[in-house]
């Protein structure tokens, strides 16, 4: 029996870091899981047991720190986890993750998969839900973290983000950029996949990365923007970490998609030095780990999966808060100076 | 119909399934243990060849004809079906398993002679000659006679297996390995009366019989005795492995801490062996370390033995009824725990002084069980403390022994001279003597500049003592005060707090503000996290110590100008070493803007990466580098300014050393005053 | 006018400090707020008789963190009285400037204080906002970050430079944030358990924010 809705798509506000839950009749699936209680505590409150997979995109530990916290709370029933090698990763932490992974396997508690990459897109499809991994490159994965690429640029941790298209029925919903860095984005892109989408769930946070000079990060704003053409652009920042959004990365999206919503799950200090007094009544029903401290700007997004336009919170309700409460938003300001600077608001057709 | 073995199914479960021939053996024994015998004798006559024989002869509870044929000789039976204890409370070991088959089959015939107990006259006999196995197509055609025999008066209950005509013979190996199982069966002090004594004879090799009969006590690397007498006064001493006495104590010394006249218990002996496996001292040892660690590993704790008789649980794996772990784990330095030390405390009971609780779980916790533990306790900590004090003796002289080390080699370098030809000897003699005056002279220097470390630390340390007190009371007072002062002006006065009140008030705050923000500061420069080596984010670093001096600048007027590279430089140390750096750099350039007449006070810090170097530049607009030459600002004791200490640019310079990179300087930089590079290594960006 | 919450009135605190000076300070921030003030003037021996003294004085608390450093007034600080006020369902807050507090803190009884105000002056506002979520927690009430979830523990280290202190990381928190704990805190069984390396199982509130605020509860020994 199908519900009238296919399920829903939530980008949870977990503070910074990433995770996102498809819920549909025919289970649950977790991509990321973000650090701290904000996963546990929005399966508890939806009511989940049982996790049909668990996907880590890379292991840095905002993706997966807490998959840890997943197994230790014995809540749930997990299906199965897949993740990808990283011979870099910080050695105890992640050498931690992967033997209490093993042993819950050889429990007979999980399946413990290793190996995802453009190559062996569908496995993680969930009926009519399609998982389309459409980064890491088979190449990049196999190069694995560490080592260099074919042009002598170095892979991190980053680089072999996984990058995942979710489409339902068909169609584009979202695309979860995980941490995915220039290298990886080029990696991507000489691919030609189509990863046209309405939702981009921003890379790293709309953060400027390690090696990335200012012009380079609008530069890959743009590429990333230029080849997903979103029309919501969501960044899942916690505040007063990292000083994301990078104004430059948001200038770029800007750029690209003049008309897009730019909304992030967090209240960055780049927007409003002061948190609002008053409650926020903006935001969605579903746990965001900022609303206790009111650090939310828009909260945990759900999002249709039969209507990828309907999305909680919604755009009004979020853009009078912005223009309430965020005095020097960068999506404001930022939008500002891209009409400023003569930018061809035609050119993309507002899509 | 049903499935039958061919009789070469013996061999093929027998000797090829379980080629060992020393846990065939112990099967054997284990088989003993489980009957509840007392004394289990293994007795291998020449046995080191083939042909030899083997005798297993037990006092246990033997097997009726029933036991026989239903149990002993029933092969494969699984294990699972039995784990219940034995009427002696034992835990099953043996596995009923084809091991007992591999044993039997060593020699070409076994006798079986078992008295039950439970039938006071019988006795019965079984041959098993695997030769007869030969001659037949299935194991069923070979029949067995059992042969019911009366028993003779005076023998006791319990079996005896004797192997014959041993088809190979036992090695050295297999023997020990024998021993080394048996022992772990065996009741650790093999004087409860109820405990199990395997026995192991074995001519042809005596000393593992010797290993058998004395555990490994003898590997024990202290041996404490410490005992209670009548009146309840006590003493102790502790040997060493060869018995000779490393310490003792009377009474006063023991019970010092307590002050204690006497213990109010019964006369009693505590025993402790304590092991410590050093390989360095392991060596004239009898057994190797592997053996008598997986020894202590089974009996190690202090066990109870009330009239002779053990008292569970003091002493099984997981009972540590004296905190040896704990103390251990508060001060692991010479400190016994359950895992390397076996004991046991031994004491006559005529009256029921100690009463055993009801389900058998330990003594009821009496004022006399309390004191047996508060004594063992305090024989515990005197031992620790004497074997501290030995190792501190020890690092003492470790120390001396440098010294003393210098003064031999220069006795013999002055006699090695004494032989050159004489035209070479007064001038190497003199080219001696001064390399000598010079390392005395740098070595004066280092006692001096310890000195000098010293000094300042304790003045660190003071302030932080006054830095903790003042971010407590008295600013905290004034804190409180002004803020209800504050307050009520605001409700009850808003014009006046507005026009006359505000300012003053704002200005207690920002006071009371800075107050206790140095001294935070203070105590955050002491904060010894930051001395342990880890990855530190240099540009965090600095940013942390301008934070903290923020509010010490700003009074002073002084601005900083940092201009970081684009990129974010680590290196692996301690953050107190890069902290201390650029703090001594700023406190540099703060003394020097006092002697400048320049208005404009700025300091510049700038970080620039090149080539796996991190150059960090900090320039300031005061005079600059004057009366003094830019070498010799880097030597401790040299500043111009009176009452400095002179170590500020020696401590940036030894700590920047440390982490392998370089300083230099010139006299006036970038903003007209001193400044100062510094290049470091880094791991990177 | 007393504070009224969840079918509960607090008229009376009991303001807790060793320093004279500073029961008045926190004192006046109480009147402010229109409550009923009475001081402790000390000596106290243990928290139960605290508590036990208590009744029929006061309907909450508030406490300074150090309580010894001016002799003869207490035996025991601060995070152990107010936790105990908690256990007992009295309302109890905790305040305190001192630098050294969360480090030196007892986190396991960070599950029993649910506000620790980082201030010696702390606002009339503030002081009632925290009584109210006092009595929320009596009610069941916890808001996210203090909930509690079994949570995977790793010690990193045991510093011998200080005896008895050792950093356990969170995987599931931060891993970033070393966090202090002090053996003497854990229960007997344990803290022999406190191996560099060794990975164990507690109670912990993983959706705090700040390491300050996060409490070890329910360790397990396996």
């Amino acid at each position: 029996m199908r519900r009238e809705t296919p399920g829903t798509l939530a980008i949870l506000d977990v503070g910074h870091g990433c995770s996102a839950v498809i819920s549909t009749d025919d289970g649950t699936v977790v991509i990321d899981t973000g650090p701290g209680s904000a996963l546990l505590e929005y399966l508890a409150e939806s009511g989940v047991e049982v996790i049909h997979t668990v996907v880590l995109s890379h292991a840095d530990q905002d993706h997966v720190g807490a998959m840890a916290q997943l197994l230790a709370s014995r809540r749930f029933r997990i299906g199965r986890v897949v993740l990808n090698t990283d011979s870099e990763k910080d050695t105890v932490i992640w050498e931690g993750l992967l033997v209490s992974l093993q042993e819950a396997a050889n429990a007979g508690d999980i399946e413990f998969e290793v190996g995802i990459s453009a190559s062996n897109a569908s496995k993680l499809d969930l009926a009519a839900v399609k998982m389309d991994v459409v980064s890491p490159t088979p190449y990049l994965a196999a190069r694995g973290p560490g080592s260099k690429d074919q042009r002598g640029r170095s892979i991190t941790t980053n680089t072999v983000s996984a990058v995942i298209l979710i489409k339902c029925e068909g169609r584009p919903i979202a695309l979860l950029g995980g941490d995915l860095d220039d290298i990886g984005l080029s990696h991507l892109l000489e691919t030609g996949a189509d990863i046209r989408a309405p939702i981009l769930v921003f890379p790293h946070h709309g953060g400027k990365g390690g090696r990335a000079t200012s012009a380079r990060a609008e530069d890959f704003a743009r590429r990333l923007c230029d080849a997903v053409l979103p029309s919501t652009v969501i960044f899942s920042i916690g505040r007063g970490r990292y000083a994301t959004p990078n104004p430059q990365i948001v200038n770029g999206v800007l750029e690209e998609c003049p008309d897009c919503w730019i909304a992030c799950t967090q209240l960055s200090e780049s927007c409003a030095d002061q948190l609002p007094n008053s409650h926020p009544t903006h935001i969605g029903h579903a746990f965001s780990r900022g609303r206790e401290h009111g650090k939310c700007c828009a909260g945990t997004f759900v999002i249709s999966l039969q209507d990828p336009s309907i999305i909680q919170p919604s755009r009004q309700d979020h853009s009078s808060f912005v223009d309430s409460c965020a005095p020097t938003a960068l999506c404001r300001v930022s939008r500002r100076y891209a009409r400023a600077t003569g930018i061809d608001n035609g050119r993309r057709g507002g899509e | 119909m049903k499935i039958r073995f061919a009789a070469d199914i013996l061999r093929r479960l027998g000797e090829e399934l379980n080629p060992s021939i020393d846990r065939g053996i112990l099967e054997l024994v284990k088989n003993s243990y489980d009957a509840d015998a007392l004394m289990c004798t293994v007795e291998l006559a020449n046995a080191d060849q083939p042909g030899g024989h083997i005798v297993i002869k037990d006092d246990g509870d033997g097997m009726t004809s029933h036991d026989i044929e239903d149990g002993w000789l029933v092969l494969g039976r699984s294990i699972k079906e039995q784990r219940t204890r034995t009427r002696l409370g034992r835990v099953p070991a043996g596995n009923k398993g084809l091991g007992r088959l591999a044993a039997l089959r060593m020699g070409s015939r076994v006798l079986l002679t078992t008295r039950p107990r439970t039938e006071k006259a019988s006795e019965y006999n079984l041959l098993i000659d695997w030769d007869e196995y030969k001659g037949v197509e299935l194991v069923d055609d070979v029949l067995l006679n059992l042969e019911p025999e009366p028993r003779r008066t005076g023998d006791k209950h319990g079996t005896e297996i004797q192997i014959e005509n041993l088809r190979s013979k036992i090695g050295r190996r297999e023997v020990k390995r024998l021993a080394r199982e048996m022992l772990l069966l065996a009741d650790p002090f093999g004087d409860d009366p109820k405990g199990f004594k395997p026995i192991l004879k074995a001519p042809e090799f005596e000393d593992l019989e010797a290993l058998v009969q004395n555990r490994y006590f003898q590997d024990a690397d202290f041996h404490l005795i410490a005992k209670i007498d009548k009146d309840g006064r006590v003493s102790a001493q502790v040997l060493d492995w060869r018995d000779a006495i490393l310490y003792s104590a009377d009474h006063d010394e023991l019970a010092s801490k307590k002050n204690k006249l006497r213990y109010a218990c019964p006369e009693l002996t505590f025993e402790l062996w304590t092991f410590l496996w050093r390989t360095s001292s392991f060596v004239a040892r009898s057994a190797p370390m592997k053996d008598s660690k997986a020894w202590v590993e089974a009996f190690g704790g202090v066990h109870i033995y009330q009239n002779g008789l053990r008292v569970t649980p003091y002493g099984d794996p997981g009972n540590d009824w004296l905190d040896m772990n704990l103390s251990r784990v508060r001060s692991p330095e010479e400190r016994p725990s359950t895992n390397n030390s076996i004991g046991r405390v031994l004491f006559n009971d005529a009256g029921s002084l100690l009463v055993q609780k009801t389900d058998r779980s330990g003594f009821i916790e009496s004022d006399t069980f309390l004191e047996i533990r508060d004594y063992a306790q305090d024989a515990l900590d005197w031992m620790a403390g004497r074997r501290m004090e030995e190792a501190q003796k020890r690092r003492e002289h470790e120390k001396a022994e440098v010294t003393s080390k210098t003064a031999e080699t220069r006795r013999q370098s002055d006699a090695a001279m004494e032989d050159l030809p004489k035209e070479a000897k007064e001038t190497i003699k003199k080219a001696f003597r001064d390399e000598r005056d010079a390392v005395d002279k740098e070595i004066q220097h280092y006692q001096q500049e310890i000195q000098l470390y010293r000094t300042l630390s304790t003045a660190g340390i003071t302030s932080a003592t006054f830095a903790h007190e003042s971010a407590g009371n008295p600013i905290k007072v004034i804190d409180q005060s002004i803020a209800t002062v504050e307050r009520r002006a605001r409700t009850h006065l808003p014009e006046v707090y507005e026009s006359q009140l505000k300012k003053p008030v704002d200005r207690i705050k920002g006071a009371t503000g800075s107050l206790s923000v140095l001294g935070k500061a203070t105590l955050k420069l002491l904060d010894h996290e930051k001395r342990r080596p880890a990855r530190v984010e240099i540009h965090e670093v600095i940013d942390k110590v301008l934070g903290t001096y923020a509010p010490f600048l700003d009074p002073r007027h002084i601005a900083v100008d940092a201009q970081y590279c684009d990129a974010s430089p680590y290196l692996r140390g301690s953050e107190a070493a890069v902290e201390s750096i650029v703090t001594n750099l700023i406190n540099n350039s703060v003394a020097a803007f006092e002697r400048s007449e320049n208005k404009e006070r700025k300091i510049l810090i700038k970080t620039e990466v090149t080539n796996g170097y991190l150059r960090l530049r900090v320039a300031d607009s005061g005079p600059g580098i004057e009366e003094i030459s830019k070498r010799e600002i880097w030597l401790p004791g040299r500043t111009t300014r009176k009452n400095g200490t002179g170590l500020g640019l020696t401590i940036v310079r030894d700590t920047v050393k440390d982490l392998g990179g370089e300083v230099d300087a010139i006299e006036h930089g970038e903003f007209g005053g001193a400044e100062i590079f510094i290049q470091l290594p880094i791991l990177g960006v | 006018m007393p504070i009224l919450t969840q079918g509960r009135r607090i008229n009376r605190v009991l303001v807790v400090d060793d320093e004279p000076g500073s029961r008045d300070g926190f004192s006046e921030s109480i009147e402010d707020l229109g409550l009923d003030v009475v001081c402790e003037p000390g000596p106290m021996d243990d928290p139960d008789s605290f508590i036990a003294s208590l009744c029929g004085k006061a309907d909450a608390v508030l406490s300074d963190f150090r309580l010894r450093v001016i002799g003869h007034y207490s035996n025991f600080d601060g995070d152990r009285l107010v936790a105990t006020c908690y256990q007992h369902q009295i309302p109890a807050l905790l305040c305190s400037s001192f630098t050294d507090a969360s480090t030196v803190i007892d986190r396991s009884l960070m599950r029993f204080i649910p506000v620790f105000l980082p201030t010696t002056t702390p606002q009339p506002e503030d002081i009632e906002a925290g009584f109210i979520r006092c009595v929320e927690e009596f009610a069941g009430n916890l808001p996210p970050s203090r909930r509690p979830w079994r949570t995977l523990i790793h010690i990193h280290d045991v510093d011998d430079s200080m005896e008895g202190l050792f950093h356990v990381i969170l995987p599931g928190w931060n891993v970033r944030e070393k966090i202090p704990l002090w053996r003497d805190h854990l229960p007997a069984n344990i803290q022999p358990l406190v191996q560099p390396g060794k990975w164990l199982h507690a109670q912990v509130n993983i959706g705090a924010e700040e390491y300050q605020d996060l409490y070890f509860d329910e360790w397990e020994t396996e």
